[in-house]
């Protein structure tokens, strides 16, 4: 999930725990925990299945100006990260 | 002929299981084993019995139901596998209380849980803990009742690696010249009163929860962690998620959200005194706050 104009889109299955800003992923299923830190939680609450991996970061930077140069390496990561734990559809 | 037999229920949350002893030699060892565990007669699907061996080798024989039986040559041997054995059968069928691999202390009736795999330290901290003033539960397994949310123990001897008892040994921790102690090839199960002699079977409320790690190439470290990571690692402890909805997935976050969470990357004892400090800080509040949604 390296190209900015890919749409990340949230694999299904997966239930959803929010605990003070960071987030817990459990698939049923496959038992499969996945933990977010704060970081990795708001780039998982942007992937809607509409935006792609630049519209994210764009968000982000905009949102997080005085952290702009770490925005993107953060998105990046937080999405392999993802991918990685099957949270996101291939 | 009078035939030698004993019979002691163990119970852990909502089951139970029967151990029958036909060994007359075997029983003191086993009184030790199951003196802080025996419950009343209850509903129970799985009965264990202990024989002396037919043959003239000196053996135990250990069987449940119809099963293939297991033999061993020493109480230590028969105790070590014995208490595996009940310890599968009491999770096995568990579907109503979350069933968590770990150890559980009491300080002013406040719960402390110790989760962690084999080797992370639970026993020997466990061992530090108690002769610290701490009061004994379990090093192994613990049921926590999702209603009244409740945990209790399974109190077990104290199960300590060989490296653990070598420390513990070199340390001076506990009065082991006069305890009670049963070896076997890779632990030996010792007397829990040898480390803190004022025991009582009670049921507490967990308030902390640490995740130790034994390192001994690793700084010290003790650092407080979020409930979704508290909620991550019990994940991991939870030994009959299987039998629960979902996995018990949101259960476990809500118990995760009640508790403070602590992460503990130890090397030797001398550093445990930081973490007694820091329990005595965190346990000093004494309102229990009950899980919600």
């Amino acid at each position: 999930m390296n190209q900015l104009n890919e749409i990340p889109t949230p694999a299904s299955g997966y239930r959803v725990e929010e605990m003070d800003g960071e987030l817990l992923l459990y698939h049923p299923q496959s038992t499969a925990t996945v933990y977010m830190n704060q970081t990795a939680a708001l780039v998982w609450q942007l992937c809607n299945g509409d935006r792609s991996v630049g519209q994210i970061i764009s968000i982000l930077e905009e949102s997080f100006p005085d952290l702009d140069t770490e925005v993107r390496a953060d998105v990046l990561v937080a999405l392999k990260s993802f991918s990685q734990h099957g949270a996101l559809k291939s | 002929m009078v035939e030698y037999c004993s019979k002691t229920f163990v119970q852990l949350g909502q089951c139970a299981v029967v151990i029958r002893n036909y060994s007359q030699s075997l029983e003191p060892s086993l009184q030790f084993l199951l003196r802080d565990l025996k419950s009343e007669k209850s509903r129970t699907e799985i009965e264990f019995t202990i024989d002396d061996g037919k043959t003239d080798a000196k053996e135990y024989v250990i069987k449940r139901g119809d099963s293939f039986p297991h033999r061993a040559k020493t109480a230590g041997e028969v105790c070590t596998y014995l208490i595996g054995e009940i310890i599968y059968h009491l999770i096995d069928k568990n579907e109503k209380d979350l069933l968590l691999h770990a150890a559980c202390l009491t300080y002013n009736g406040m719960g402390l849980l110790l989760p962690g795999v084999s080797g992370a330290g639970k026993s020997t901290i466990t061992a530090w803990l108690l002769e610290n003033g701490f009061g004994y539960l379990t090093d192994e397994i613990v049921s926590v009742n999702l209603g009244t949310w409740l945990t209790e123990g399974l109190a077990r001897p104290l199960n300590i690696k060989l490296l653990g008892m070598e420390a513990i040994r070199n340390a001076k921790i506990g009065k082991l010249e006069n305890a009670t102690i049963l070896d076997s090839s890779i632990s030996h199960l010792v007397e829990h009163r040898a480390f803190n002699p004022h025991f009582v079977r009670e049921t507490t409320h967990i308030k902390v929860i640490v995740f130790p790690r034994y390192s001994a190439t690793k700084d010290f470290s003790l650092t407080e962690i979020s409930s979704a990571k508290v909620t991550l690692l019990l994940m991991q402890a939870f030994v009959n998620a299987r039998n629960h909805a979902e996995h018990g997935f949101h259960d476990i976050s809500k118990f995760a959200r009640s508790v403070k969470g602590l992460e503990l990357t130890y090397s030797n004892f001398d550093e445990l005194a930081a973490l007694k400090q820091k329990l005595l800080e965190m346990m000093t509040d004494q309102r229990f706050k009950k899980p919600t949604s």
